[in-house]
């Protein structure tokens, strides 16, 4: 048992989580197309075996960052493999190995063209998303955020509906637009690193140090920011998302609503707010970042409302949710930080069973069209009520996860803009709006369209993907300690560094750290 | 061993591996000659011209021991040189790799094609040898005269004379801008010796004669690495050569354009940057967002692929712009990953062309991905890799260039390459998506490709991944390359006394 327990508080557990599923993929795309998905399904079945057991490894209350390694990988510019997990990302990475087997079961039945290079995408995915919230050298997590890229973009192109070239190209340009500013200000860093400390570095620890002259602060927060931002997608960024997630395969669907937006959110948890306390505790920054939130809440919430197609409509509802947890993030206190994190769990869980259920109806009817449906309850009661269950979760309904994490979002943010958060607590009632309504048709009313009256009940594969999401749901309903417990202390000492670096930063009787605001001694051309 | 230029005979020993070349051509051309098998001589003479660069390569790999001592003379031996010098061979080599299939195919296995290709190899390794202007002309003019017949060298085909006569009469064009240029810089400066020259232009001190002559040569140079706007020549020349050639042009030839234009300017003007940097800001970005955007309405993928290199030599300005160590070693180690991606990526479509390439649309790669893995595969990660995604040698290498210029000075620039770079994406892309998102009209015959071709394309795709998973050798090979290109000015005021007692 040592053995093991030694492995789970090494990097070697993180490393093979991040490699293994890439190196999984490379192997996919050899094997004949009927055994592939088996394959697949094994591969991520171990890669979440395996990871489960960190959860109880995990130390509680340990606010550094655990399973800690830095291995040298281009040493002449400071660049090394360092990885580790701590309170912000396990749930993050968690909640990735665990819809990871869930995305290949869902693919089963719907995939049936060039399956060898499907599952080598899906699986190549799986190491970028892993790679991004383990990564602690901002070199390292540029390349995997990047690698996020490629394999979704031809997850949508390839194997998505009609217009699936338009929502593929737009999807990598939009991302990609936002990371290459976010390459160049992370040079800067580098090179204001390099400046004040005479060594070259891009580790997460290093870069923390970095004192970012006055004129520079805004534009480099506004180069993670927009990166950021798109990915999340704040409101106007938004655009992108709905076209991607209508064409995308389900299973795309699925790891882009409940993984790939968190990667924004992580982002700015991790390093946009980390790295430039000044500017995100700037009263003006907050204003325009909770009004772009309430404005996502809100706007969002009524497209959603409108939208005939249910996808779109899915896709509509992660942006006015999206918006809630950033909310959080930006409100900064320990409480909201915790329910911001939580919160992306729990929308990964609900949003991503709703892209399942909606791909189990296209499946069997060929349209997401809401009007093409009517009274299904009548013929498929097992999946109107696991439509029911979670588009409550999604609402916020108490006894359900969703509400634990909106109503820690809200009563942290209400001490301290309680306005905004009046405001933004409208999105709960407009989320019932929404969603009710679309169930209302889906599920009740009558069932008035012939095609409709032959549809087929979940199978048992179907009920293997969809069961353990609701059983989580309502297990992250009725007993959120374990989680929250794991994430607090992160949560509460990010926000404590923030506004300590800020003060220190300020206070004038501690010389020492007033010093490294001065400008730096080198003279810039 | 030392070299004393001071000695006139160790200049055979400092120019060793160009003799090598050199000679080994005159011998092919013999060879060429008095053939006498069945099948004609094409294919031995290229077998043969990989075993002339291979010797050639020896002997660069021995100017490794060599220590220069005395004064400085015309010829440089640095690491820079040394390092281009196998960029220039590896290019050559790959082009030879890739010609035997595509000459074959077009019928012009002739061996004079392998034998200019040399001469042209010559002609560059003198560039980025040569410390001196007289020297840089010379080599410029044998590896233009060797390019024009290249370029024009499928006779029967109307578009590659065409190209021939476009790019000879443009490069003839380019070439007097240059020479008289040099001829004002010798005005001003009473030598041709670049590192002389570094002395006595001073900065403060520069005259009408002196701006002039900069101007011209800015001119001049900015025509042979096709900067915008002296680029025009470039999309024509390059549909029109052979396939395989223009990968070579598209990479060597600008490569040993640029060896040269780094040394001229990073060396003799160095001290001058404030008066050249606004003129090469401005073609650094006009060649970075121009060719970008017109390469988004290309149907024809070799036209694409020009240019996109038009772009690339768009980001290698900003690296020669920022003018510092990891200018210089960015520039290097860029050089290397845009070689390799490009001539595999060339290579891939010279393959797909077919007969009398008559496949080069973007629109006949449709499908390609499914019904030809391999060469897909290949041609999208050289796509990728052009395009600067990661883990690819060209993400590294414009990493590199990106800090360098924001090391130097100018994040404008870094932030104009990373949008150049988005608008990149778009087209990189649509060949992606005709490659693997669309279905094929017409589905392409079973492919013929050697196993040479196949060859080089591995060789190329396994340095682009190396590149980009390890880049850590490749990168500290980079620096200490250009640590040689500074430390010249330090021996210069010995040879200085020498010129001015004369």
């Amino acid at each position: 048992m040592t053995l093991i327990s030694d492995l789970y508080h090494s990097h070697w557990i993180v490393t093979f989580l991040v490699f293994f599923p890439g190196l999984a993929g490379l192997l996919c795309l050899f094997i004949p197309a009927r055994r592939v998905k088996r394959v697949a399904f094994y591969a991520a079945l171990i890669e979440f075996l395996v990871s489960a057991p960190l959860f109880w490894t995990f130390t509680i209350g340990d606010t550094s960052f655990q399973n800690f390694v830095s291995i040298p990988w281009v040493p002449d510019w400071g660049i090394a493999y360092s990885v580790g997990v701590d309170g912000i990302s396990l749930l993050l990475i968690l909640l990735t190995t665990f819809l990871l087997p869930i995305s290949v079961l869902v693919s089963w039945e719907q995939i049936n063209e060039k399956e060898p290079a499907y599952y080598a995408m899906l699986l190549l995915l799986g190491t970028g998303m892993l790679g991004v919230f383990v990564a602690l050298d901002l070199f390292l997590f540029y390349v995997f955020w990047e690698v996020t890229l490629i394999p979704m973009y031809f997850l949508i192109g390839v194997w998505g509906h009609n217009r699936r070239i338009y929502a593929a190209v737009k999807f990598f340009l939009y991302t990609a637009f936002g990371s290459l500013l976010m390459l160049v200000a992370l040079l800067v860093l580098f090179w204001l690193h390099l400046d004040q400390f005479g060594v070259p570095s891009f580790a997460y620890a290093d870069l923390l140090r970095v004192s970012v002259p006055v004129a520079l602060r805004y534009w480099l927060f506004l180069g993670f920011a927009l990166a950021f931002a798109i990915k999340v997608p704040l409101f106007p960024f938004h655009t992108w998302l709905p076209d991607a997630h209508v064409e995308a395969p389900t299973a795309g669907s699925v790891l882009l609503a409940a993984v790939l937006l968190k990667m924004g959110v992580y982002g700015f948890l991790r390093f946009a707010i980390p790295l430039f306390p000044e500017v995100a505790l700037d009263q003006r920054v907050i204003l325009v970042m909770l009004v772009l939130c309430l404005l996502g809440i809100i706007y969002t919430a009524w497209v959603a409302a409108v939208q005939p197609n249910i996808k779109k409509l899915i896709a509509y509802t992660s942006v006015a949710h999206l918006g809630f947890i950033v909310l959080g993030i930006f409100a900064m206190t320990g409480a909201s930080v915790t329910g911001g994190i939580i919160q992306m769990v729990n929308h990964g869980l609900s949003t991503g069973t709703l892209f399942i259920l909606a791909g189990l109806l296209y499946q069997r009817r060929h349209t997401y069209e809401i009007s093409d449906y009517g009274g299904l309850a009548k013929v498929v009661p097992l999946f109107c009520a696991a439509l029911v269950v979670t588009a409550l979760a999604s609402i916020g309904l108490p006894g359900l996860n969703g509400f634990v994490g909106e109503f820690l979002i809200l009563l942290g943010a209400f001490q301290k803009y309680p306005w905004m958060t009046l405001l933004s607590a409208t999105g709960v009632i407009f989320a019932a709006y929404y969603l009710l309504p679309m169930i209302r048709r889906v599920v009740w009313n009558a069932l008035d369209k012939p095609e409709n009256e032959k549809l087929i009940d979940l199978t048992r594969l179907e009920l293997a993907v969809v069961v353990p999401l609701l059983l989580l749901m309502v297990l992250m309903g009725v007993y959120p300690k374990p989680f929250l417990d794991r994430i607090a202390p992160s949560a509460e000492a990010l926000a404590e560094q923030i506004y300590s670096a800020r003060q220190l930063r300020h206070d004038p009787v501690e010389g020492r750290l007033v010093l490294r605001d001065a400008p730096s001694g080198r003279e810039r051309r | 061993m030392q070299i004393d230029f001071s000695n006139q005979l160790h200049y055979f020993w400092a120019l060793l591996p160009e003799t090598v070349l050199i000679v080994c051509a005159l011998l092919l051309l013999v060879v060429d000659g008095f053939w006498k098998g069945r099948k004609g001589p094409g294919r031995a003479v290229g077998s043969l011209s990989l075993v002339a660069l291979a010797l050639a390569a020896a002997a660069n790999y021995w100017l490794l021991g060599v220590a220069e001592v005395g004064t400085t003379g015309a010829v440089a031996i640095d690491s820079y040189r040394i390092f281009t010098n196998f960029i220039f061979l590896g290019a050559a080599a790959l082009t030879v790799l890739i010609s035997f299939d595509y000459v074959a195919r077009e019928g012009i296995d002739l061996g004079e094609y392998y034998i200019l290709l040399l001469f042209c190899v010559v002609g560059m390794m003198l560039l980025a040898a040569s410390r001196d202007l007289i020297l840089i002309f010379l080599g410029f003019e044998l590896m233009s005269f060797a390019a024009y017949v290249l370029t024009a060298f499928k006779r029967d085909d109307p578009k590659s004379s065409e190209a021939g006569l476009k790019y000879f009469l443009l490069g003839a064009f380019s070439s007097a801008f240059l020479v008289y240029g040099m001829a004002l810089i010798f005005g001003a400066g009473g030598t041709t010796n670049l590192g002389v020259l570094r002395e006595i232009l001073v900065a403060g001190d520069i005259s009408p004669m002196l701006a002039g002559g900069i101007v011209l040569l800015t001119i001049g140079f900015a025509f042979k690495v096709s900067a915008v706007p002296f680029h025009v020549w470039t999309p024509d020349a390059y549909e029109g050569a052979p396939t395989p050639f223009t990968a070579f042009m598209a990479t060597a030839i600008k490569a040993g354009a640029f060896a040269a234009f780094i040394r001229i300017f990073v060396i003799a003007f160095g001290d001058l940057h404030i008066y050249w940097e606004r003129s090469i800001w401005w073609l650094a970005v006009l060649t970075m967002i121009v060719p970008n955007l017109i390469a988004l309405v290309q149907d024809d993928i070799k036209r694409l692929l020009a240019y996109s290199s038009i772009a690339h030599a768009g980001y290698l300005l900003v690296a020669l712009i920022s003018a510092n160590e990891s200018g210089m070693a960015s520039f290097l180690f860029y050089l290397v990953a845009y070689t390799v991606m490009t001539i595999g990526a060339f290579a891939i479509v010279l393959v797909i062309a077919g007969k009398n390439d008559r496949l080069q649309r973007i629109r006949d790669y449709s499908g390609l991905g499914w019904t030809h893995p391999w060469p897909a595969a290949m041609l999208a990660l050289f796509l990728v890799s052009l395009a600067g995604l990661p883990p690819t040698g060209g993400f590294i290498g414009k990493f590199y260039i990106l800090r360098a210029s924001i090391e130097a000075g100018y994040p404008n620039l870094a932030v104009i390459l990373a949008f150049a770079t988005l608008v990149s994406y778009w087209y990189y892309l649509r060949v992606i998506v005709s490659m693997y998102m669309r279905t094929a009209e017409s589905p392409l015959p079973r492919l013929e490709w050697s196993g040479s071709l196949r060859t080089a394309v591995a060789i190329c795709a396994l340095i682009t991944v190396f590149l980009g998973l390890l880049p850590s050798w490749p990168l500290l090979k980079a620096q200490q390359s250009v640590e040689g290109l500074v430390r010249v000015t330090e021996r210069v005021s010995d040879s200085f006394g020498v010129v001015a007692q004369r």
